[in-house]
């Protein structure tokens, strides 16, 4: 996961604020469940996560979180349909395989799904491709092409097509920068992307 | 006692060990099920013992299952040789062994004479059922069997149902006692018995306890007392010794009769019925909370078949944390990797503890 160490706080807090009192949430991704202890602790949510990582899962039980030790290509197909009030995948969806196939079993365990993601469209990103020639290196990116765990690189415009394809319609969304606020030229200006999901249709046929 | 077979057998003697204080509100019971050779001497040392009880590197003050918190409760499962009744019994009809004559038991019969063992003490409900390969299926055996008396269950690589690579190495293991003459037909009490056969049976388990990783660190190619083959069948290799000395320390210690009748249970143990129910329907209405810890050598009891039960878990809607922890231990793994276990049961138990709590508040 990129760090994001400016805008991790505030990702939390855009999170909590948008998670109601004592639902049930599964962090897709949890890492060592830092998330998912502070919705527990401020929102009385009944947190569950999951994880690749064995050091992660082992942080996350010792916080007293439910975590399912594994790969969340594989980890959904087992939670029943819309059991949770929210699913989060917060800077995660970039390293999946299938990050569709992913997103539409988060919409089918979830009534509500928070999306986070680094923002490629960011004026640096582009800057570094188009004049220098190079592949962008970013705070939101910051690994050498050869060694990022990022598999997937898109911008705001391209989720919010996507989102439209699939039939996701946003109830809210957020950009952030530098920890801040973005609220002009997100495609442009914004390093991480917060989106508030619900699904349009009907996904039980 | 009525056996899930229909036989009456009884009366039953248990052997069980107890660590920590119960409180008065008896709400801090952990129940430690044992494997397939081990007893009710989980932990400490007995008078004039060199070596401590079989998981006291999980039992004690401090410790994941501490003894200053919780009241641990271990016993010899039914059908075993140490202390609680099984095949080396005397029938108190004729004043012998059992012998071949003893019913064959299940893992809901442990756990039926486990029940009447805390029903005696007192102890309605636990706070945790606890164990590793066997042990683990009776603990969660208790959350089919008795599920508002479980307030969770920790699984230790192990399994919902036997699957036919485990029945056909216990079904090895027991060919080998009972191909040995000195078996006779089961009524071998007084004489030396088929040490033999029960050798052998130990050392079949103990092949399937490693992993082939953790076989080769420990011995690879290397050979026992000597510089080259001797070419003969006296002894070339490292492994061959380790086996022969597990096989013969295992005959001075168990007795055959019960590795007959132990591995029978394992072989019959089915949360799914036969097939008759899915293991999510075993798991329904069940509100324990279950961890379930796998490691990714075991070949005996596969990760995913700790996974499988952490899924249906959840198809119910129930709460089950699952970890695989990396390890070249091989089945061996549940009792020697403890400080990956360690934080994780601790922290699973606190946490279970701590919602008891809340309740009674």
């Amino acid at each position: 996961m990129p760090e994001q160490t400016e805008n991790r706080q505030a990702i939390y807090d855009w999170i909590m604020t948008r998670t109601a009192a004592r639902s049930r949430v599964l962090d897709v991704g949890c890492g060592d469940g830092e998330l998912l202890s502070r919705l527990a602790e401020q929102r009385e949510v009944e947190a569950c996560g999951i994880e690749i990582s064995q050091q992660c899962v082992i942080r996350a039980v010792q916080r007293g979180l439910t975590v399912h030790h594994g790969n969340a290509e594989e980890g959904l197909f087992n939670y029943p349909d819309g059991c949770f009030d929210l699913v989060i995948l917060s800077l995660a969806m970039q390293e999946l395989e299938h990050p569709r196939n992913v997103l539409r079993e988060c919409f089918r365990v979830g009534r509500r799904v928070v999306v986070v993601f680094p923002a490629f469209g960011h004026w640096k990103a582009r800057w570094q491709l188009a004049l220098a020639g190079r592949a962008p290196v970013t705070g939101s990116f910051p690994h050498a092409w050869y060694e990022s765990p990022n598999r997937h690189y898109l911008t705001v415009k391209d989720w919010e097509s996507f989102c439209a394809d699939e039939q996701w319609r946003f109830i809210d969304r957020g950009f952030l920068r530098q920890g801040a606020t973005v609220r002009r030229l997100p495609n442009l200006r914004a390093e991480v992307a917060l989106y508030l999901l619900e699904s349009t249709v009907d996904i039980m046929d | 006692m009525i056996l899930e077979s229909g036989v009456r057998l009884g009366p039953v003697d248990v052997a069980y060990e107890a660590y920590g204080t119960l409180t008065p509100e008896r709400d801090n019971v952990i129940l430690v099920c044992h494997a397939l050779s081990g007893g009710a001497h989980a932990a400490g040392l007995s008078p004039g013992a060199t070596k401590p009880g079989w998981w006291d590197v999980f039992i004690g003050p401090g410790k994941a299952l501490d003894t200053d918190r919780y009241h641990v409760i271990c016993s010899n499962v039914l059908g075993s040789c140490y202390g609680t009744t099984g095949p080396s019994s005397t029938d108190p009809t004729t004043g012998r062994p059992y012998g071949p004559r003893f019913p064959v038991v299940t893992v809901a019969d442990m756990v039926q004479v486990q029940a009447q063992l805390l029903q005696t003490l007192g102890i309605d409900s636990v706070l945790a059922t606890i164990g590793g390969s066997m042990g683990g299926m009776q603990a969660l055996q208790w959350a089919v069997q008795f599920p508002e008396r479980v307030r969770s269950v920790i699984g230790i690589a192990t399994t919902s149902h036997h699957s036919a690579q485990q029945i056909a190495f216990n079904e090895v293991a027991r060919q080998a006692i009972m191909a040995d003459p000195a078996w006779k037909g089961g009524d071998y009490y007084g004489t030396d018995g088929p040490r033999l056969g029960l050798a052998v049976a130990r050392m079949i388990g103990h092949i399937t306890y490693l992993s082939e990783v953790g076989m080769g660190q420990k011995f690879g190619r290397r050979l026992r007392n000597r510089e080259k083959f001797g070419y003969d069948f006296s002894l070339d290799f490292e492994v061959e010794s380790y086996l022969r000395h597990q096989g013969e320390s295992f005959v001075g210690r168990f007795d055959a009769n019960s590795l007959l009748y132990l591995t029978k249970a394992l072989d019959y143990f089915d949360l799914t019925n036969g097939g008759t129910r899915s293991l999510e329907e075993a798991f329904k209405g069940c509100p324990s909370r279950f961890l379930l810890i796998a490691f990714s050598s075991d070949w005996l009891y596969p990760s995913y078949q700790c996974k499988a039960i952490a899924h249906a878990v959840r198809r119910n809607h129930g709460d089950a944390t699952y970890c695989e922890i990396q390890s070249d231990y091989g089945h061996d793994a549940f009792l020697l990797e403890y400080e990956e276990q360690a934080p994780i049961v601790a922290s699973f138990l606190e946490r279970v503890a701590r919602v008891r709590r809340r309740a009674h508040a």
